[in-house]
């Protein structure tokens, strides 16, 4: 029986959420940019992971199931309900404003990232914060490798100009 | 630029305040339930599987009824190797063939246990899996018994054909072949309601070969 199958019986629970909350919190707000949302998102994805958990044959792949769950549900959010066109609006009341130079660097990419399309925003996410390879970023997304190539090149360039290196 | 954003991405993910503890116990209760109610529904699943049984256990004591002739014989069951590349094809009926037989040693001709990719996990050898438990066999006639997608390119992997079409579905426009299709491989309305509100469509069991006719990937898990 391997680590995780034990930490997934029923009194195992709390040991596996106690041991991938804090990185899929993490992953969540890079990916909502809220704080309250990301929670959520974690919060949906665990209990939708761990209610077909008993499916899940290669156990020790928990942590792949999770991401992927709540990049998806992320995505979705973004996506169904346009909140981050409402969020735009409230961040960029006027569309033409320059990146403020007096922002630090945090706030910048925070709102470089969230001025990316979700799918942009997970790819980018995926790739440089997670650390995967342009091959497991496409299976996490359910897209081909191209399509990645293409989504983080796009979304590179963008950030590019909205994080231009320090003078 | 990369090294770059790497670390301001990892500066960015710290303003995330981590506090497990408060949000473990709603979390784990509802993880607890949803485990609950997946066991309810398998045993559902067996109890009906059980009525039809007795079911039909008493109709075998009725008098033989001659049912009506209303049409050609229905074709035995087989993949649907529609539009499939020869290569494909032949792959797929072998493999059609070995899970309806249920011989799991007969499914490790059609896949190279290096590169094999079940449930994302790739480079993994399946075929003990299948022994301790074949139950995923019955999903893989299942699926290939529904029409195949496209043929697809796919980098590093060359043309590769993928059970079943619905992974090409737009959910938002669900036909009624669709929908049937979907509760063949076991979807209840519920879960096809979950799959279009969730915006990320087909999410259930598919099947990979590439051109060669080598079996690429089998997945059972779409979350």
């Amino acid at each position: 029986m391997d680590r995780e199958r034990e930490r997934a019986g029923e009194g195992g629970i709390d040991a596996l959420y106690r041991a991938h909350a804090p990185e899929a919190l993490r992953l969540a707000y890079l990916l909502t940019g809220d704080a309250a949302l990301a929670e959520d998102l974690v919060q949906d994805a665990f209990v939708r992971v761990m209610g077909r958990f008993r499916d899940i044959r290669h156990r020790d792949a928990f942590w792949w199931y999770l991401r992927r769950t709540i990049v998806n549900l992320s995505t979705s959010h973004f996506r169904r309900r346009r909140v981050e066109r409402a969020w735009l609006e409230r961040q960029h009341p006027q569309e033409a404003a320059p990146p403020s130079r007096d922002l630090g660097d945090r706030d910048r990419l925070r709102q470089a990232l969230m001025g990316l399309r979700p799918e942009q925003r997970a790819a980018i996410v995926l790739r440089f914060y997670e650390d995967l390879s342009e091959a497991d970023t496409a299976e996490a997304l359910g897209m081909p490798v191209g399509t990645v190539k293409s989504t983080v090149s796009r979304g590179l360039e963008r950030l590019r100009h909205e994080l231009p290196e320090d003078e | 630029m990369d090294t770059r954003l790497r670390a301001l991405l990892h500066d960015l993910s710290t303003e995330m305040p981590i506090d497990v503890e408060r949000s473990r116990r709603a979390t784990v209760r509802r993880a607890r339930g949803r485990r609950v109610v997946t066991a309810g529904v398998a045993v559902a699943a067996v109890v009906a599987l059980v009525v039809v049984s007795v079911s039909a256990l008493q109709l075998v004591g009725q008098p033989e009824r001659v049912p009506a002739v209303t049409g050609p014989a229905p074709a035995p069951p087989a993949p649907d190797v529609t539009g499939v590349p020869p290569e494909v094809a032949a792959t797929a009926q072998g493999i059609y063939d070995a899970a309806a037989a249920g011989d799991v040693d007969a499914l490790g001709a059609f896949l190279d246990p290096n590169t094999f990719a079940h449930d994302f996990d790739s480079g993994s050898d399946p075929i003990p899996g299948w022994r301790e438990d074949p139950s995923d066999l019955e999903l893989m006639v299942a699926v290939l018994e529904l029409p195949a997608a496209a043929p697809r390119e796919i980098e590093g992997y060359g043309t590769i054909t993928i059970w079943p079409y619905l992974i090409d579905t737009d959910f938002d426009t669900l036909s009624e072949r669709e929908r049937a299709d979907l509760a063949r491989l076991g979807y209840s309305e519920n879960d096809v309601q979950l799959m279009i509100e969730g915006g990320y469509g087909y999410q259930g069991p598919r099947l990979a070969i590439d051109e060669t006719g080598l079996w690429r990937s089998f997945t059972t898990v779409g979350e």
